[in-house]
């Protein structure tokens, strides 16, 4: 049998995080995590890495919610949803953490379970790879590119660098005729 | 907080993407609606539950498969016991020797080995074959002789057996031997004649040619 103890360890340590996880795809993120701890304790023994674990189980049961639902009530609870902050706070910043969060919503799916799972789950790149089923060079590939378009999407001086230098839009002399006499022009 | 865990030094990462890695680990995520105090109640619930599921870990996981399979091979074991002993059972019934009705002889030549009947068979002579009316008054039960009922009974199984046409000749046979005439011959007489006649000896010879068989293929 597991020790309450170890419940309380891993819910104040990866309960924030396993929520976060799991609202990639589930509506109601907290009832999945509160399954999967739930199913952690009905175990005879503690699992080998109880952190991946519960890793796996949030995103088996969080995928299973999405299935489970229809279209109707999840246009519904999304919208309810949305209006739920992601991150807490920081007194210091207000603004980061729903920067933070609104980023987090364009990121590409692959690229932001990794993040999420590397960032704030604290899992391995060995971890990562075996909870989505990819190699571990993979893992590192799309956490470092959702890192890059985070940062693009998050940093003020990276929003400008992608916006283009005059707002003017750019007006031919002549009217294009074909693509030959454009790199004729060019060169 | 990545690096305890990283697989790999994030050295591959730019000098901008740690920073910015760290400024994105500080953020902390919001837990939502998940509550503590319910959270371990329905845990600890749902632990007790399947704690009382489980079997017992002082018994193995093999013990009940084991005491299932012992059960129902003693519960065969009996009812193929109950199925034999149900069956009539062979009765064993000593055969008295020859010689014990007529002369009293103790020859062992005159041995009789033992016959088996089956326990379900009537015990009565009148009700059998002719070879079972024999066997019953040679070698039947051992009744006294002054069972008058009994004598008159095996009397007239054997003139049944013998024939009614032989009990003139045996009337008249120790008349004209003994010259004694108008005798009455009791039916023990008649008997031990008849008897002696069966087991091949001559009928009335009261001599030393008493005990000489008859020739052999006599009319029994």
């Amino acid at each position: 049998m597991i020790e309450s103890e170890v419940l309380t360890r891993l819910f104040d340590e990866r309960g924030p995080a396993l929520v976060l996880y799991a609202r990639q795809w589930s509506d109601w993120p907290e009832d999945v995590v509160q399954e999967a701890l739930i199913q952690l304790m009905r175990q005879r023994r503690l699992p080998a890495d109880p952190v991946a674990w519960l890793f796996r189980v949030v995103r088996n049961g969080a995928i299973s919610q999405v299935r489970q639902q229809s279209r109707r009530r999840r246009r519904e609870t999304v919208t309810a949803e949305s209006r739920r902050p992601w991150f807490c706070e920081s007194p210091d910043d207000p603004l980061m953490a729903e920067e933070a969060a609104e980023a987090l919503r364009r990121l590409p799916p692959e690229e932001r379970e990794t993040v999420v799972a590397r960032l704030w789950g604290g899992l391995s790149f060995g971890q990562v790879s075996r909870l989505t089923g990819v190699s571990i060079s993979t893992a590192h590939r799309r956490y470092e590119a959702g890192l890059t378009l985070l940062r693009k999407l998050m940093i003020p001086e990276e929003r400008e660098a992608q916006l283009p230098t005059s707002t003017e839009p750019r007006v031919p002399d002549k009217p294009v005729q074909d693509y030959d006499s454009i790199e004729a022009s060019d060169g | 907080m990545v690096d305890r865990h990283s697989n790999r030094p994030n050295r591959e990462l730019s000098a901008e993407l740690q920073a910015f890695e760290a400024q994105l680990a500080a953020i902390l995520p919001s837990t939502g609606r998940l509550e503590r105090d319910r959270l371990m109640f329905e845990a600890g619930k749902a632990a007790a539950e399947a704690e009382q599921m489980r079997p017992s870990a002082s018994m193995p996981r093999w013990a009940w498969p084991a005491i299932s399979t012992a059960s129902t091979a003693s519960a065969v074991f009996l009812l193929a016991m109950v199925l034999i002993d149900s069956r009539s059972p062979i009765v064993e019934k000593p055969v008295p020797r020859t010689g014990e009705i007529t002369s009293g002889a103790t020859d062992p030549s005159d041995q009789v080995p033992v016959r088996r009947f089956p326990d379900s068979q009537p015990d009565r002579p009148d009700q059998g074959s002719s070879h079972a009316l024999l066997a019953s008054l040679f070698f039947g039960d051992e009744q006294p002789r002054d069972n008058s009922r009994s004598t008159y009974f095996d009397q007239r199984n054997m003139l049944l057996a013998l024939g009614g046409d032989r009990l003139p000749e045996l009337r008249e046979t120790p008349s004209a031997k003994g010259g004694r005439s108008n005798t009455r011959v009791s039916y023990a007489d008649l008997l031990d004649e008849l008897t002696l006649e069966a087991h091949g000896f001559v009928p009335g010879n009261n001599g030393p040619d008493r005990l000489k068989p008859l020739h052999q293929g006599t009319d029994l």
